[in-house]
């Protein structure tokens, strides 16, 4: 475990947030922090344009991409706030359906759909925190899990959302559907939520969400309001989740409402590739997605003929042996492999001085 | 529909909720294990109870008490054992781990069955009962009768055995209930074990009553947290009439309003719950905030 300044010394309330992961960037300047993000994302952009040569790993990397997004996005509350959400899977249908609806019964653009789902998602994510931030630890989660089927049930039962049918957009309708056009538009929304986690964790207020994940009663003390904290953090992660959503609808097509507002799917999915990944860093989510977003839809497409259901329990087996061997992720793993190596090669100086 | 007839089957309802929620408040309730995989070993239980029947010709609600519950004793032991023990400080990995837990179990049964719903048939399956002038069917009515039972039979088991005695120490205070000679890590396996064979009992009881699925536990497990946080952690007593009043207002509010609406209902009330009252109806207050540090 990565040592992290506060809280950690006198043993107790350790249980809120079991994956202490220090994001480096908190501590870099400015010019570091932003110049590494660009030149990550010029060396990401190089790789998609060899990758995306071949139509099958085409399509990989466009889902790929998205759901880097969406762990990234989720991250922010998750990680960073330590409040594990498992039902993020209501954001994404919100934001899908905000876009869906708006364009197939008011024929008004996808751009505004997209807006509206967002503001959609960030307003009811300030509404719920009220009663959802009352509740810690696996009580938050149990109580995220509980509005997730609360609002599958809601969106099939209501006949303006489709019902159990769901929302089909016509093709004709779609503004975009050329695959590589995809990949830069999900590309693109991967580069602004990892712009947006950036920038939170750099600033006053992502200071104040780590001090009360580490420890709420402390960070209180010291001035931090930590509801209101929580709440922005979840506005930003929900509104970036919903953005997520309203993309996928328009790159589907159709919107299909229990794979949309899927507890499991969706709700724990996104989770577990922050947490492969490396919770609460900024780099870690995406490491997640990029390995197991494109590796589960590889072994599904391999496995389907054989046997239903063995692709997906893997990665069931996968989320038991993270939580067991792995919390801190490959990306927390890489950080302290390096804090190891560095801290050995100034032993060694001081050795030979 | 008279009010009669809606309560009755809204406590029939109940009855399937308590029986499923007395395994989970072991757990959740009593050593404050986050176990999400509760509702997998009903659903073992469930496929359990359908191959006893199919191959061996076993009547449920004989192999249910004979075989699935000892089995299910054991794989409880097995995933505490292997799973939970590791994480016993974590209750937020406990939710991870377990989750995982969920996956794996549904897609290697479904991998197992091709998917094909089970269905056990008993010579009971379609029988009713005539009760009050209300017709009640026979399966659901020894669900409630067995949940009630097991739960007068675990309270007094946790008020007066040394063993209950010790799952309630352990609950309370691991540190302290080890100076005190208690064996922890047995006390832990113990509860989880019992909680595991009593799911697996609760899903041999409901073979009869419902169609077997790889995904039916999922179905049963958020209920289940439900009806425990709402009679109270801990409280086994609480969860009892948790379930029933689950139930009743499951029957109401499909009645009233919509069947299709009837989850939204209840797990609203849920949160709702968690927010006023999350110690629950018969929990003591601040006990949610007790073994899960």
């Amino acid at each position: 475990m990565s040592t992290a300044p506060p809280a950690v010394e006198d043993g107790q309330d350790v249980d809120d947030s079991p994956v202490r992961n220090v994001e480096p960037a908190m501590l870099k300047s400015a010019r570091a922090a932003w110049g590494g993000y660009l030149l990550g994302l010029v060396a990401l952009a190089v790789v998609l344009a060899l990758v995306t040569q071949d139509a099958y790993f085409t399509t990989l990397a466009a889902s790929g991409l998205l759901f880097a997004g969406l762990a990234v996005a989720w991250n922010i509350l998750g990680g960073f706030g330590g409040q594990f959400s498992l039902g993020h899977a209501v954001f994404f249908g919100i934001g899908a359906y905000s876009v869906a609806l708006l364009k197939v019964d008011h024929g008004l653009p996808a751009p505004l759909g997209l807006v509206v789902g967002v503001l959609v998602c960030a307003v009811l994510a300030l509404v719920l925190s009220w009663p959802l931030f009352r509740l810690r630890g696996p009580f938050f989660s149990i109580g995220t899990l509980a509005l997730s089927q609360v609002a599958l049930t809601l969106a099939t039962y209501f006949e303006w959302t489709g019902g159990t049918r769901g929302v089909q957009i016509p093709f004709t309708e779609l503004p975009i559907t050329e695959p590589e056009t995809w990949v830069a538009v999900f590309f693109g929304y991967l580069a602004l939520c990892l712009a947006v986690s950036l920038w939170l964790i750099r600033s006053r207020l992502g200071y104040y969400l780590v001090a009360v994940r580490d420890d709420e009663d402390a960070a209180s003390a010291s001035g931090a309001n930590p509801l209101a904290v929580k709440s922005a953090a979840f506005a930003l992660s929900a509104g970036l989740t919903g953005l997520g959503g309203g993309l996928f609808v328009l790159y589907l097509g159709f919107l299909d409402p229990p794979s949309f507002l899927s507890a499991i799917d969706i709700g724990a999915f996104i989770p577990l590739l922050a947490l492969i990944g490396g919770i609460g860093t900024v780099v870690g989510p995406v490491l997640g997605a990029f390995l197991l977003q494109p590796g589960e839809a590889y072994l599904r497409g391999e496995l389907a003929g054989s046997s239903a259901g063995l692709s997906q329990g893997l990665v069931g087996l996968l989320l038991v042996l993270a939580a067991l061997f792995f919390r801190e992720g490959l990306w927390g793993k890489a950080q302290q492999i390096g804090k190891r190596l560095r801290a050995g090669r100034r032993g060694g100086a001081r050795d030979r001085g | 529909m008279d009010l009669l007839v809606i309560l009755v089957s809204g406590l029939l309802v109940g009855g399937i909720y308590a029986l499923v929620a007395v395994g989970l408040n072991l757990v959740f309730g009593v050593i404050r294990v986050v176990n999400f995989a509760h509702g997998e070993f009903v659903m073992l239980g469930m496929y359990g109870a359908y191959f006893s029947s199919h191959v061996w010709g076993l009547n449920p609600y004989v192999s249910s008490w004979l075989l699935i519950t000892p089995v299910g004793f054991l794989l409880g032991l097995l995933v505490q054992r292997l799973v939970i023990q590791r994480l016993l400080d974590e209750p937020l990995m406990q939710l991870f781990a377990t989750f995982g837990l969920i996956i794996v179990f549904q897609n290697v049964v479904l991998a197992a069955t091709r998917g094909e719903p089970k269905t056990v048939r008993t010579t009971v399956s379609g029988s009713t009962l005539d009760l009050l002038g209300v017709a009640v069917s026979v399966p659901r009515l020894v669900v409630l009768v067995v949940a009630v039972l097991l739960t007068a039979g675990l309270i007094v088991f946790l008020r007066g055995s040394i063993t209950g005695t010790a799952m309630r120490a352990v609950a309370q205070d691991r540190r302290t209930a080890a100076l005190m000679g208690v064996n922890v890590n047995r006390i832990y396996l113990l509860t989880f074990g019992l909680s595991a064979a009593l799911a697996a009992l609760a899903g041999a009881l409901l073979s009869p009553v419902y169609t077997a699925t790889p995904d039916i536990g999922f179905g049963f497990v958020l209920p289940a947290f439900a009806v425990v946080v709402l009679g109270g952690l801990g409280s086994v007593f609480g969860s009892l009439v948790g379930g029933l009043l689950v139930g009743v207002v499951e029957a109401l509010s499909g009645y009233y309003l919509d069947p299709s609406l009837k989850q939204a209902i209840w797990f609203s009330l849920f949160v709702v719950a968690l927010v006023v009252r999350p110690a629950g109806l018969f929990g003591q207050a601040g006990a949610e905030t007790v073994g899960a540090r």
